[in-house]
Order: structure tokens, then C-alpha cells, then sequence
């Protein structure tokens, strides 16, 4: 049986279509794994995100913070009365400006440097290194109190 | 040459054998070709099923239940986690998070006294006797703890007994803890809102479409509650009250009630302190209602300030007497009668307004009915039933009628803001209320004083903290006014004079005012250092004065100095009587 030019052309087209049609399917359904693995791996990360910022927003509680600033630093809240009412007021000429130095933002003729603390500061040492997880512990103890 | 047409019969005619060979083979490639044609109508078909009607008409239907959100299954209600609650800079009051649960199926365990043993180890809250007890029991699930913790589910994994499971379970965390305990409310386990906003907006938050934003300002509410309860330590009080409200807007950006309590671990018997002062509990507020009586008089009678009323002896009415706490016995103006914070005056200014106008003037502000908050924690004034004319005399210095106390900041600001009436709200954003936009729009339209009359309240006010009772909250630069009180607690005849409210209410600044600080302390008892005195000016002022100074920074509010010429307590001096000369506090300035 002798095949015609056309046949062979519609046979070489067939495959070809059977061919990348079969591609085609294979790819969309690898992507698809990877489309599935990527949002699983999203959606662990959003949870993982989302603990995170409750743990910052625990860990940056007002009353925390007061704590570590009495603990560490030796600075107190301004008075109203420390306030400079007029920028004109300000002194200009208090010490030379240092040329060397251009720090952007600071002003150096306005600060003396500051002088040594008197008392070394306490090496810096959480009286309580808790971890967020023991956080959720302590929560959901009975008697758990408020760290 | 040309091709014959395909599907066309051949034109020669054959007879014979040939022909009927000729037709067989025919008729079996049209037969096949039938075939063949079914075959790609099936596949055709299941094509169709396989892309359109399994694959995009689903993903075409989810698109539109989520605009864009092509990629995410929709996440069931049931599943979904309740909605965070944030202050106003978004910082986070409460977040329900997924954690761990221990569940056991028994069926499976066959050495409960060894895994009990295990678990405690990994447990040690638990008892050794509950989990054996549970264990033993033969069931498919059994709670052994709820809400643990990554760690523990990782050593109970590491334990590797059969039948300990796990479920994921949602946790709701208040990283603020007890900071905001009373206006953000508590949970039960299984999530249900069972107090302040989490109770009143509970089918909102359990949708968890959004972050409720309520208009709070963490750092203000910590200031506040720090300094409260400095005062209450200090002066050994019951318990307090304290709020921070914009006075335009009615935003309550702190609200601190104390004792107060954590609400990962809320206990039913600890009724104290799930009590709201603020919104539930109602007080005879005392002098600060004065602010409300003086308004209501130059508003009504349009008196000026220099007139006065006889405060030379103390009023008997039946069994009743009001008395002055710092007795001046001499006619007092408006300014003295209000500086001195004068019972005696005040019920004779009362009884000018009259019945009738004070309780209409009561019910404008909203003191006469529930306060409208979208806590659930709502008290329900105490008002005199029925009204007699001695109820208008006491109404007019705060006693004999009981309002809670957010209602009475309310009040105030709406009298000091310009006369526009405010209504407290602890909400920021407008989607979780759908009428709040309405609301809004309406907040400033009742006028409940003129503008004229909120001019001189400041000036009275700017008065009481230059000169008067309320000098420790003169915070310099921040133009501070304010009005003491100091109300006598009742007892089952009459009036403690041992066990009273002192409290102040602050405006600030005086000239544009922006924020009112209300400060309450219960029952507070002298010490040394303030003389053995209790009074609204010696505890509750000087605790809204460092309120006020720690605020400034926060909010980012520049001290102004004001030139005493330009105070506004400085036209009302000429009416108050110096006690060490003798004379007025200033003349009038006749150029």
C-alpha cells in the first residue's frame, strides 16, 4: 500500500499535536504540584508571620519596655519645663563645629560629651529570658500570671 | 493529473465478483470510519468535562466569591480565625493563633500508667491521677490539655506512643494582657467573646474578615494605668477609673479601670475585677457635676459672672443638710462658688435654673439615660424617682444621681468642645459598624450649649487649675483646666464622710481644648504628706497632672506658653476674693 504525501503530513501533524498536547498536560500538572507546595509553604509562613508579629507586639509592651529602659539606660521621660519654647532661643556657638565629621541630622556643637557614667552599667542580663513558646505555657497555665 | 474526490464513488462501473468484493471493503471502512468518529466524539467530550466543567467553572465561581484571589481555596467560616483587634496604630490587642491541642484515642494506648508518667513529665501541670484517670477510660477522643505549646507538642511527639494526637485548635493571645483587659474584653475557650468589645462585636470577629481597630492608643492607656495606679497605691484606695477622650471626636483613646485582670486567665469568682468602673459601674460623681449645673445656668439664665449667691449658712431641707467642705460663710460669685468647688452655692444656683430646665439640660448631655458605648458592659443611670425639689438642690452639686463615669467625661467634653454634643466611642474604622459613618456624620450636629457658654466653662475651669482646688494639675505650657470632686459615698442613711469618690476631671489645652483626662480613685485615705486630706485635689489632680506631662511627648504636643494677660482665668479673677489680702485676685482692667 503506497501512503500518500498527505496522509504522512496528517499522521506527522497528529503525533505532533498527541505529542505536545501530552507536554502540555504534563507541565500544567508539574506546575500545579509546585503552585500547591508553593501556597503550602505560604500559608505556613503567613502563620509563622502572624505569630511573629503577636511576639513583637508582646515584646514592645509599654510596660516591658519602661522596664528594660530603667534596667539599661540611664534617660527619664522630658518635663514640659526642659522643653524649648523658641528654636531662636537655642545657643548657637557653644562649642566649634567639627569640620571632620559631617554627620547629617545631629548637631554637634550643641552636645557636650557625654560624660562617663559613674557607675559601669549592669552587664546586660534578662532577669527573665522567656521564649514566646513559653509564653503560650504560661498562658494557658491555670495559675499563670501576667510575666 | 488530477485527483478524483475522495469520498466520491469511483465512476467506472465494475460488475460482477470485483464489485461485490469492491462493496464489502467499503462498507467496512465506513464502518470503521463510525467508529472512529464515536471514539473522538467521546474523547471530545470528556475534554470538554475535563476542562470547562471540572476545570474552569469551579475556579470561575471562586473567583467571583474572591475578587482576585484566584490562587486560595476559600477558607470555610467555620475554619477561619477570629479577627485580630488592634488599637489605633495597629498594634495588637488580641490575635487568635493556631496552636496544638493533645488529644488521645485510648484504644490505642497499652500501658496508660507508663505514657501518663511520660506526659506529666513533658506536662508538668498536669496530674499524674486526671491523665491516668482519662487514660484508662476506653475512647476514641479525649481531651488530654488543649492550647499547648510548640515545644511540648514536640516532646510528646518525641515520646512516640500510639494515640496521642494532635488537632490544631485556635488560641486567642492578648499580648497586652491586663493592659486593656476591660474594654477589649475575654474569650472563652472555644473562642465566644464573652466581655467588652469581644463580647458586643462577636459575630463580627467570628467572620474574621478584619483587624477591628478600636481607638485606643496602647502608650497613652500604659501611662495612664501606670499613674492610676501610683495614686491608688499611694493613697490605699479600693480601686479606680480613668479615661483619655478626644473631646471633638468622643474617641476614648485610654480607658483604664483598676483592679483589672488578665484575660488568658479569667476567673468567675474574681467579680472585682471584672467590674468595669468605667462603663458599668455607676458613682455619685460629686463637684464635677458642677460643671454641668454652672453651664446649665449661664446657659439658661444668662447671668453674668459677677453675680452672687449666699453661702453664709448651710441649707436645711428636712432631715437633709448641704454643707460646704471648705466653708467660706459669705455670698459667693459664680467663679468663687465654682473654684471652691461651694455645695451651698451650687444648690442656690440649682434652684435658679429650676427643676424642670436642670433635668432637660441632664438629659441633652445624656445623663439621664444609659450610656451609649459599644462595650457591653453598660450601667444604667440612677436617677431620683420621683424628682423632688431637694433631688434638683443635690443634682446640681453631683449627689443623689449616679452616672458612670465615661458618660460624665462625655458630658464635659461636649460642654467644653464648643456645645457640640459627643458621644464616647471605643471604635476607629467605620466596616465593623455600618452605621458608624452615619453616625459620624451626625456626631457634631446637636449643639447642647452655645459657643459663648463653652467660652466661659473653659475660663472656670482654666480657673479651678490656676487658682482653685486643682493647682497640682497646672502642668506649665499645656494650659490645663479642670474641676475636682470629692463626693461623699452614701450609706443607708445619708452620706460616709469617711469613704469618699475623689476625682478630677483635666481639659487641656484650654484655649482649643483636644483631650479630657478623667482620673477616679475609690475610697482613697489620706496620708502625711497630703495632710490627711483625700480630696479630688490632692489625689486625683496631681495623678492627671503627670498623666498630662507623660502625654505631651507621646502625642507629639509642643508647650505654648501662655502670658498670664492672655490667660483665660485671668477676666474672672477680679470676681474671687484673695484670702490673704482680703481684696480680689485681680482688678478689672478698665482701658
Amino acid at each position: 500500500m503506497k501512503l500518500r504525501l498527505s496522509t504522512m503530513c496528517v499522521l506527522v501533524v497528529a503525533a505532533g499535536c498527541g505529542f505536545s498536547l501530552f507536554q502540555t498536560s504534563q507541565n500544567v500538572q508539574q506546575a500545579e504540584h509546585e503552585l500547591r507546595n508553593v501556597q503550602a509553604s505560604l500559608d505556613k509562613e503567613r502563620d509563622v508571620i502572624r505569630v511573629l508579629e503577636t511576639e513583637w507586639d508582646y515584646l514592645n509592651r509599654p510596660t516591658r519596655l519602661e522596664d528594660l529602659v530603667k534596667q539599661h539606660l540611664d534617660m527619664q521621660s522630658t518635663a514640659p519645663k526642659a522643653l524649648v519654647r523658641d528654636s531662636g532661643d537655642v545657643p548657637q556657638h557653644t562649642l566649634p563645629v567639627p569640620v571632620h565629621k559631617p554627620a547629617a541630622g545631629v548637631q554637634p556643637a550643641l552636645m557636650k560629651p557625654a560624660a562617663p557614667a559613674t557607675a559601669a552599667p549592669a552587664p546586660a542580663t534578662d532577669k527573665s529570658p522567656r521564649k514566646f513558646n513559653d509564653l503560650i505555657d504560661t498562658l494557658t497555665q491555670p495559675e499563670g500570671g501576667q510575666p | 493529473m488530477s485527483l478524483p474526490p475522495l469520498f466520491s464513488r469511483p465512476s467506472t462501473r465494475l460488475i460482477g465478483a470485483r464489485k461485490s468484493s469492491l462493496d464489502v471493503a467499503r462498507g467496512r471502512l465506513v464502518f470503521m470510519g463510525f467508529c472512529f468518529a464515536a471514539i473522538y466524539v467521546l474523547v471530545a467530550a470528556r475534554v470538554m468535562d475535563l476542562t470547562l466543567i471540572q476545570g474552569e467553572l469551579p475556579r470561575l465561581t471562586k473567583a467571583v466569591f474572591q475578587e482576585g484571589g484566584m490562587n486560595e481555596a476559600p477558607v470555610p467560616v467555620a475554619n477561619r480565625l477570629r479577627g485580630d483587634i488592634t488599637d489605633r496604630n495597629g498594634v495588637l490587642l488580641a490575635r487568635s493563633l493556631k496552636t496544638p491541642s493533645l488529644f488521645a484515642n485510648t484504644t490505642l494506648i497499652t500501658d496508660p500508667e507508663q505514657v501518663a508518667r511520660d506526659l506529666v513529665k513533658v506536662l508538668p501541670d498536669l496530674k499524674y491521677g486526671d491523665v491516668l484517670q482519662k487514660l484508662q477510660r476506653k475512647t476514641q477522643f479525649v481531651w488530654i490539655k488543649r492550647n499547648i505549646s510548640p515545644n511540648s507538642q514536640y516532646a510528646i511527639l518525641n515520646l512516640g506512643y500510639p494515640g496521642l494526637n494532635f488537632q490544631d485548635e485556635s488560641h486567642r493571645i492578648y499580648p497586652q494582657a491586663d493592659l486593656t483587659s476591660h474594654i477589649v474584653g475575654y474569650t472563652d475557650v472555644d473562642g465566644k467573646g464573652l466581655g467588652g468589645v469581644e463580647r458586643s462585636f462577636d459575630e463580627y470577629l467570628k467572620k474574621g474578615d478584619g483587624a477591628l481597630t478600636l481607638s485606643m492608643d496602647i502608650r497613652l492607656q500604659h501611662v495612664l494605668r501606670r499613674e492610676l495606679q501610683k495614686s491608688i497605691t499611694e493613697f490605699s484606695g479600693l480601686g479606680g477609673g480613668g479615661v483619655i477622650m478626644d473631646v471633638n471626636t468622643g474617641e476614648v483613646l485610654a480607658a483604664v479601670s483598676l483592679p483589672d485582670f488578665n484575660p488568658h486567665n479569667v476567673r468567675d469568682k474574681d467579680k472585682e475585677s471584672l467590674f468595669s468602673r468605667l462603663t458599668l459601674g455607676v458613682y455619685e460623681m460629686g463637684s464635677t457635676f458642677k460643671i454641668f449645673s454652672t453651664a446649665a445656668l449661664l446657659e439658661l439664665k444668662n447671668v453674668s459672672m459677677g453675680k452672687t449667691f449666699d453661702a453664709t449658712e448651710p441649707i436645711k431641707i428636712g432631715r437633709f443638710s448641704i454643707r460646704d467642705f471648705h466653708a467660706e460663710n459669705r455670698p459667693l460669685t459664680i467663679p468663687e462658688i465654682f473654684m471652691v468647688s461651694s455645695n451651698i452655692g451650687a444648690a442656690k444656683m440649682g434652684d435658679m435654673i429650676g427643676t424642670r430646665a436642670l433635668r432637660d439640660f441632664y438629659k441633652d448631655l445624656g445623663l439621664m439615660d444609659p450610656l451609649q458605648m459599644e462595650v457591653s458592659e453598660i450601667g444604667r443611670p440612677i436617677i431620683p424617682n420621683p424628682w423632688r425639689e431637694v433631688n434638683t438642690l443635690t443634682a446640681s452639686f453631683g449627689h443623689g444621681i449616679a452616672v458612670t463615669p465615661m458618660q460624665t467625661v462625655a458630658a464635659v467634653a461636649s460642654i467644653i468642645n464648643g456645645g457640640l454634643l459627643v458621644h464616647p466611642t471605643v471604635i476607629m474604622d467605620g466596616e465593623a459598624v455600618p452605621d458608624k459613618k452615619a453616625a459620624k456624620a451626625n456626631r457634631n450636629a446637636v449643639r447642647v450649649v452655645s459657643d459663648e457658654t463653652s467660652h466661659r466653662m473653659r475660663q472656670l475651669l482654666r480657673l479651678v487649675v490656676s487658682d482653685g482646688t486643682a493647682k497640682s494639675a497646672n502642668i506649665p505650657g499645656f494650659d490645663v483646666g479642670g474641676k475636682t470632686g470629692s463626693a461623699e459615698k452614701p450609706m443607708a442613711r445619708g452620706y460616709d464622710r469617711k469613704r469618699i469618690l475623689s476625682s478630677f476631671i483635666g481639659v487641656f489645652p484650654m484655649h482649643a481644648p483636644r483631650y479630657a483626662v478623667l482620673i477616679m480613685v475609690d475610697e482613697p485615705r489620706g496620708t502625711k504628706a497630703t495632710h490627711g486630706y483625700a480630696t479630688g485635689g490632692w489625689v486625683a489632680a496631681p495623678a492627671a497632672g503627670r498623666v498630662i506631662t507623660a502625654m505631651a511627648p507621646i502625642l507629639g504636643l509642643v508647650p505654648e506658653d501662655i502670658d498670664p494677660k492672655n490667660d483665660l482665668a485671668t477676666p474672672l479673677k477680679p470676681y474671687v476674693r484673695d484670702k490673704k489680702t482680703g481684696g480680689q485676685l485681680a482688678t478689672f482692667n478698665v482701658e
